[in-house]
């Protein structure tokens, strides 16, 4: 890593932790709760640059808006992983319109450092618009994915008789393996997941 | 998804949730906060998802990607609240599958952990 690149890394490492350091105060009124769903209004609440707010602020997010906030979070990238360089990191549209990362190397020391970059990058850009827009595409109904393979399976007439979506989504989800009445994890579970490949 | 909550479980301590400005979210106290994911995976489609009675917050798949020409990359699938999936396109291999989540917004994500294509639930788990 270069040493402008270490100074930027923490100089934005250091503007990170100031928002999210320790607290002396045990329950400051004005928090939210620690969220393990994503909601728009959780989001609104907790935006931390003026692109998420003004993405946010209609209540949902444009794909526009989504593709803006995955070149913030290239352009931050850039700096450490600059474009032609070696490892260098890019962006790439889905035909299902979600956008996925790639970094030019499969060297763990590489991975390691992308992550590390990742962190701090995704904080103001991705972390709330991209995450909302992908759950709006992948899953607009918010139907669980046990749920979605189940209506794959049944479609193809795998399902026995009486076996219902919450039966296969506790099977799914066993600690030991379930193959009695269906394996929830063989070949046609594996062939509907393959089967939600875009394009 | 459901909406029940991650499990989190006392410990001591305070938040060090670099990267993840969720400032508003930040507990006081410290807490290890653990979720479930699983993987279904073949040559052609690797997906993270989430198990559904442990919801995590925030769940990513990795895979490397091998090209007929000889090029390589990693391949991050976008982040979801409910899975993430990286494919494969005719002529490219998949290999290396791993996934990492996030239990909660106010935490880190956890480390990326390996994956194969035998399904398999893998806890995450960080401090906040």
């Amino acid at each position: 890593m270069k040493s402008q690149s270490v100074a930027m890394l923490v100089a934005t490492l250091v503007v990170a932790t100031s928002v999210v350091g320790c607290t002396s105060d045990p329950e400051p009124s004005t928090s939210l709760p620690p969220a393990d769903v994503l909601t728009v209004e959780f989001a609104k609440e907790n935006a931390t640059s003026d692109f998420e707010r003004e993405a946010l602020a209609d209540g949902e997010v444009s794909h526009a808006e989504y593709v803006e906030a995955n070149q913030l979070w290239l352009d931050c990238m850039e700096q450490e992983f600059p474009p032609g360089g070696n490892p260098s990191v890019g962006v790439r549209e889905r035909s299902d319109g979600l956008i996925e990362y790639y970094l030019t190397s499969v060297s763990a020391d590489d991975q390691d450092r992308f992550d590390q970059w990742n962190s701090t990058c995704e904080v103001g850009t991705t972390a709330l618009v991209a995450t909302l827009y992908n759950d709006s595409v992948t899953n607009p109904t918010e139907e669980p994915f046990e749920a979605i393979i189940f209506a794959c399976l049944e479609g193809k007439g795998l399902i026995p008789d009486g076996y219902t979506v919450e039966d296969f989504t506790r099977d799914f989800n066993s600690e030991t393996p379930v193959t009695d009445p269906i394996d929830p994890h063989g070949p046609e579970t594996v062939k509907c997941n393959d089967e939600r490949a875009p394009g | 998804m459901t909406t029940s909550r991650a499990r989190i479980t006392a410990a001591a301590g305070c938040l060090l949730g670099i990267g993840v400005a969720f400032a508003a979210a930040v507990p006081a106290s410290a807490a290890t906060a653990t979720c479930e994911a699983r993987n279904t995976t073949s040559s052609s489609v690797h997906t993270l998802t989430e198990d559904s009675s442990e919801t995590c917050y925030r769940v990513q798949a990795r895979a490397e990607r091998y090209y007929s020409s000889g090029a390589h990359e990693t391949a991050y699938g976008p982040s979801g609240s409910v899975n993430s999936t990286v494919y494969a396109t005719p002529g490219v291999s998949l290999s290396a599958y791993a996934g990492r989540a996030q239990p909660v917004s106010s935490g880190p994500w956890d480390s990326y952990v390996s994956f194969t294509t035998t399904s398999t639930t893998k806890t995450f788990s960080v401090t906040v």
